[in-house]
């Protein structure tokens, strides 16, 4: 009688209510793309989702953008090619080929509004064949303009590819759209001194805590602390 | 379909003024339409559409006494027979004063030709004669039968705008004939040109009033009749032109295909029926310029590569646009969006009544897939994904990015992005285990307010940020470019702020200013 009615249902509403009621159990694996931190990559299950929207968020100078960078040259050495849309217009391409990204692979999208940012970014999704698709959201706040069901459309769009499409904000924007949440926090800062020259500034420790999940990977609290992070200047 | 034998295709489209017009103006198709030699009521009428015809409009009539018997009827000037105003204008002025739609349907006409063979004729001349037709080679072409190669052509044309006729025969003047006298394809056999010209009137073969009346005088109407006559004998008697005449009626041509490379050149243009002041019923016109053009650059296989504009004003002066496009695309709507967001910011000084829009010829790039590699976008997606995104952000805000060989920090460069033939690159490798650490860039430096000790920045505040310095790295020194005016010379800080972030600032040691040029992040 159940499947039944559960049948009547699907038949009704169609995908991608079929999708979630009758293959509950089959879901298909979740491809990933690994940033070569060990710690991090395991606590990712592997790494950054493909087909899935993930978030990087931070305080400035928390290490969010050395994340995103590094992400950036592992898809980059894969042969892959990246796409920034970077509303803050922040991004460094010197500091980025430092970082291993290789430039040639990289797009580099200046949109001038949130609400263009937005629809680059469904663009380039719609395109498909992009490794990664970052969004750059840079330090002003927009979740208060954004709630309006542009993150749901937008993680749509990513399930539809195998891209990893990441949000760098400094605070959680895409709320239940987004499948993964790193939160990252600076920790200790490294300075050198010379013998008789100026201080170094030689890079910091960052925690990252795993804000959200929705991806199964075993952890015994959604938001468990998954380590630090060694950002350094060499 | 492969024959030795000369086999000649000819596409035709008849009434070819008032097809090209159609052409145009689609909507024309469903009035009266007839063309006139002059602007006023005593022009007269030179061509008129088949529904004009069947209520008893033909040419010769005035245009008074055409509307007078067909009230609906519509009246468009034949281009080239009316004088302009305006002196000659910026490239490529109109030498006959109003658009000439013929030229670009003719071109049309040649592109279908010119994507089923590569060789091809186009008999016009700067005249005007000859418009409506194009002569191909039919051998060799990759369709199964002259028969689909005839249906293809056909397709094509109407695909472009224009109904067309095509023959198909060993000669150029058979084909042509075969293409007049019937409508659809029509085929004749290889050797059976002489027996399917032979029943056609001689009227067709167009000889001149002179030796039309002598043949009449000889009882010789068909075709087949003057084919028997002998060259020679009939070059005695009605002179060469003559005997060219019975070489025709034979199937024999005087001269043969002589296929040239076609041009690469793609444009339209339409006169309005009067001035156009606002954005949305230019986009209107525009729209089916672009959607003239992307359909002959198809048939080429082509992209569009940029757009240039000519804009007629009401004062009678011609206005140049170029827009650039950020990767060759096909897609209408992209190049809508383009032109649109280039007349918002520079829109013309008068109303448009003229336009003329010719698309940049450029290939779409194919991508060699690589085995051991992941496949990226599909070339065609991805240019126009790039140019949607132009359309949004600017073409200068979009592309890759690159390092300038300058010394000053914030130099950067934008470069067209292809990642389907990248320059060779070497990345520097990336860290295991860390991640590099990143530097925020602030474009351009903002200025902070600095409160110094001994000249060592002690508390710092700027737009978003601020606070007392916790620690701090530094001082070195950058200075270039002081050979020109705009040289620079600073002391930089990485300074770490009370409020937790890590900033690199500097002093410029011109004007002794502080700026913030980047947050480490």
């Amino acid at each position: 009688m159940a499947s039944s009615a559960a049948r009547d249902l699907l038949a009704r509403l169609g995908f991608p209510a079929a999708l979630r009621l009758g293959t509950a159990g089959e879901a298909s694996p979740v491809h990933r793309l690994e940033l070569r931190i060990d710690a991090l990559d395991a606590a990712l299950g592997g790494g950054f989702p493909r087909g899935r929207l993930s978030e990087i968020v931070g305080p400035p100078s928390s290490g969010k953008t050395a994340l995103l960078y590094g992400l950036f040259a592992t898809a980059t050495s894969r042969g892959e090619i990246v796409a920034l849309v970077d509303l803050a217009d922040a991004f460094s391409p010197a500091a980025a080929a430092a970082a291993g990204v290789d430039l040639a692979r990289t797009l580099w999208v200046r949109p001038p509004s949130v609400i263009a940012a937005l629809r680059c970014t469904e663009l380039l999704l719609d395109a498909g064949g992009f490794g990664v698709v970052a969004i750059d959201l840079g330090s002003t706040r927009h979740r208060t303009r954004l709630e309006t069901g542009a993150w749901p459309r937008l993680a749509r769009a990513v399930e539809r590819s195998r891209t990893v499409a990441t949000v760098l904000a400094r605070e959680r924007v895409a709320g239940a759209a987004s499948a993964l949440g790193l939160a990252l926090r600076p920790l200790t800062r490294h300075w050198s001194r010379c013998d008789r020259g100026p201080n170094l500034f030689d890079g910091f420790d960052a925690e990252v805590t795993l804000v959200r999940n929705r991806l199964g990977i075993s952890s015994s609290h959604p938001a468990a602390t998954t380590g630090a992070v060694r950002i350094s200047a060499v | 379909m492969s024959t030795r034998a000369i086999r000649i295709a000819c596409i035709l489209v008849p009434n070819f003024p008032i097809a090209a017009l159609y052409r145009v103006e689609p909507a024309l198709r469903e009035v009266p339409l007839a063309l006139i030699d002059s602007p006023g009521p005593r022009a007269l009428i030179v061509a008129v559409s088949e529904a004009a015809a069947r209520r008893g409009v033909r040419p010769g009539l005035t245009a008074t006494q055409g509307s007078a018997i067909c009230t609906a009827l519509a009246l468009r000037p034949m281009p080239g027979a009316r004088p302009h105003p305006s002196g000659p204008g910026p490239h490529a002025p109109p030498a006959d004063g109003g658009a000439d739609y013929r030229r670009a349907a003719q071109a049309a006409l040649c592109e279908v030709a010119t994507s089923c063979s590569p060789r091809i004729e186009d008999p016009h001349d700067e005249t005007g004669n000859g418009y409506g037709l194009v002569y191909l080679d039919a051998r060799g072409v990759p369709f199964p039968s002259e028969q689909a190669l005839g249906a293809a052509l056909g397709a094509r044309a109407a695909h472009v705008g224009l109904e067309a006729r095509v023959g198909i025969a060993s000669t150029k003047t058979t084909a042509r004939l075969a293409a007049l006298t019937s409508s659809g394809v029509t085929v004749v056999p290889p050797g059976a040109d002489r027996r399917f010209l032979a029943p056609l009137p001689i009227g067709i073969l167009e000889p001149d009033p002179e030796r039309a009346a002598a043949l009449i005088r000889w009882g010789i109407a068909r075709i087949g009749e003057l084919a028997c006559l002998s060259p020679a004998a009939a070059g005695q008697r009605l002179g060469a032109t003559g005997a060219a005449l019975v070489r025709r009626a034979r199937g024999e041509d005087d001269s043969p295909l002589v296929p040239r490379p076609l041009p690469l050149v793609f444009e339209e243009e339409i006169d309005l029926d009067y001035g156009i002041d606002t954005l949305e019923p230019l986009g209107f016109v525009l729209r089916g310029c672009f959607d003239r053009l992307i359909t002959r650059l198809e048939l080429r296989a082509l992209a569009c590569g940029g757009l240039r504009l000519s804009l007629r004003l009401t004062t009678q002066e011609w206005e140049e646009r170029t827009v650039a496009v950020a990767a060759p695309t096909t897609d209408v709507k992209v190049l809508l969006t383009l032109v649109r967001l280039h007349l918002e910011s520079h829109p013309p000084a008068a109303p448009v009544e003229a336009i003329r829009a010719a698309a940049l010829p450029a290939h779409v790039r194919a991508a060699q897939l690589d085995l051991y590699r992941p496949a990226g976008p599909a070339p065609e997606r991805l240019a126009t994904t790039l140019a949607r995104l132009s359309a949004i952000c600017g073409s200068e805000r979009v592309g890759r990015p690159a390092i300038v060989g300058s010394h000053r920090p914030e130099a950067i460069a934008l470069m067209p992005f292809d990642p389907i033939s990248p320059p060779p690159s070497s990345p520097a490798a990336a860290p295991e285990g860390s991640c590099r650490l990143a530097l925020r860039a602030v474009r351009p430096p903002r200025p902070v307010e600095v409160f110094d000790t001994r000249g060592e920045p002690d508390f710092v505040r700027g737009d978003g940020f601020g606070g007392r310095v916790v620690a701090l790295a530094g001082p070195w020194r950058l200075a270039g470019e002081w050979w020109t005016t705009d040289g620079f010379a600073r002391d930089y800080y990485d300074v770490s702020l009370s409020d937790g972030g890590v900033y690199r600032v500097y002093r410029d040691r011109r004007t002794a200013a502080w700026f913030v040029e980047g947050e480490y992040d």
